[in-house]
């Protein structure tokens, strides 16, 4: 039947025809593609921003080496004093957990005071879901940073930061 | 004229104007999404929106951030958008828009402060996105 067909001249070109629509449709794939995989990816700076905000808390805790003197206080708002926008940093974009504990003889020791803990707790999960290779790209990316000050009777405190964020841009 | 006048000269007049037609659409398309890729418009909206609410971020009230925009001036000629109508910064959001008609990137910021933001050139006719960030 095919055989008939390619004798008749417009046959031919039609089948010709078709498979040039072919091949400009993988030329075309092909071309998308390569540019999908050179400029697609998202860069990630989720950590980068975690990394950002834990010492942006620690610059607003710490004055002069030494722990500011509200954080004793109950009704103490970290948001407030830090220069944070309420809805975006309580919301489900980040977490923060912040615990503080004297340092006696090299030693952590008893708190310093209760821990503050603010945003979505999914990051707990989620990061640990990261550290054990389970693939996800939309999970939060979490660090923990340690920073050091005096308290206001000279002890030394260890201020523990875990912060997470899962904070995605994109077009809308 | 000829061809015209004949059915069979029609016909493959016809198929010839299809072909030669669907040959300048694909064409057409294939130029225009890797012109569009070459100008690295999207990269540099994604680029700069992040860079400027991550910034933002890492600064304290009083704080002027001075961004260099020549990587960008050109294309924001050719497609006829202000520096100052390209980048956005509202409701904790970074939007940077250097294409006509295209959506721009948005990034969000966490900081509450009230933001500023104006242009300038040096002494080398380098234009500068100045963003200054105020106590709230």
């Amino acid at each position: 039947m095919i055989s008939l067909m390619i004798k008749e001249k417009r046959a031919e070109e039609r089948i010709l025809f078709s498979f040039m629509v072919a091949v400009w449709f993988l030329i075309g794939l092909g071309v998308m593609l390569g540019i999908y995989i050179s400029y697609g990816d998202e860069s990630d700076v989720k950590q980068l921003q975690a990394g950002i905000l834990a010492d942006k808390i620690a610059g607003c805790l710490i004055d002069n080496s030494k722990l500011i003197d509200d954080i004793t206080k109950d009704e103490f708002d970290i948001i407030d004093k830090c220069n944070f926008n309420k809805e975006v940093i309580t919301g489900s974009k980040f977490y923060s957990q912040v615990k503080f504990n004297y340092i006696s003889e090299g030693k952590i020791g008893d708190e310093f005071r209760k821990p503050i803990i603010i945003g979505n707790k999914d990051a707990l999960t989620q990061c640990s879901l990261r550290e054990s290779n389970i693939p996800g790209t939309h999970y939060f990316r979490c660090i923990e940073k340690k920073y050091y000050a005096f308290s206001k009777d000279d002890k030394l405190v260890l201020i523990d930061i875990y912060m997470g964020a899962n904070n995605e841009g994109g077009r809308f | 004229m000829n061809l015209l006048r004949n059915k069979k000269g029609v016909d493959l007049l016809h198929s010839t104007i299809v072909f030669l037609l669907l040959n300048a659409m694909f064409f057409g398309i294939m130029f225009g999404v890797v012109y569009k890729a070459g100008t690295n418009s999207a990269f540099y909206e994604q680029l700069y929106s992040k860079q400027i609410a991550l910034l933002i971020d890492n600064s304290k009230p009083g704080t002027i951030l001075s961004i260099n925009l020549n990587s960008i001036e050109k294309t924001l000629e050719k497609e006829k958008i202000s520096p100052s109508e390209a980048f956005d910064i509202k409701d904790n959001n970074v939007i940077v828009k250097i294409t006509k008609g295209g959506k721009g990137y948005s990034f969000p910021y966490s900081s509450n402060y009230n933001i500023e933001k104006s242009l300038d050139r040096n002494d080398k006719g380098e234009l500068f996105l100045k963003i200054s960030i105020l106590k709230k």
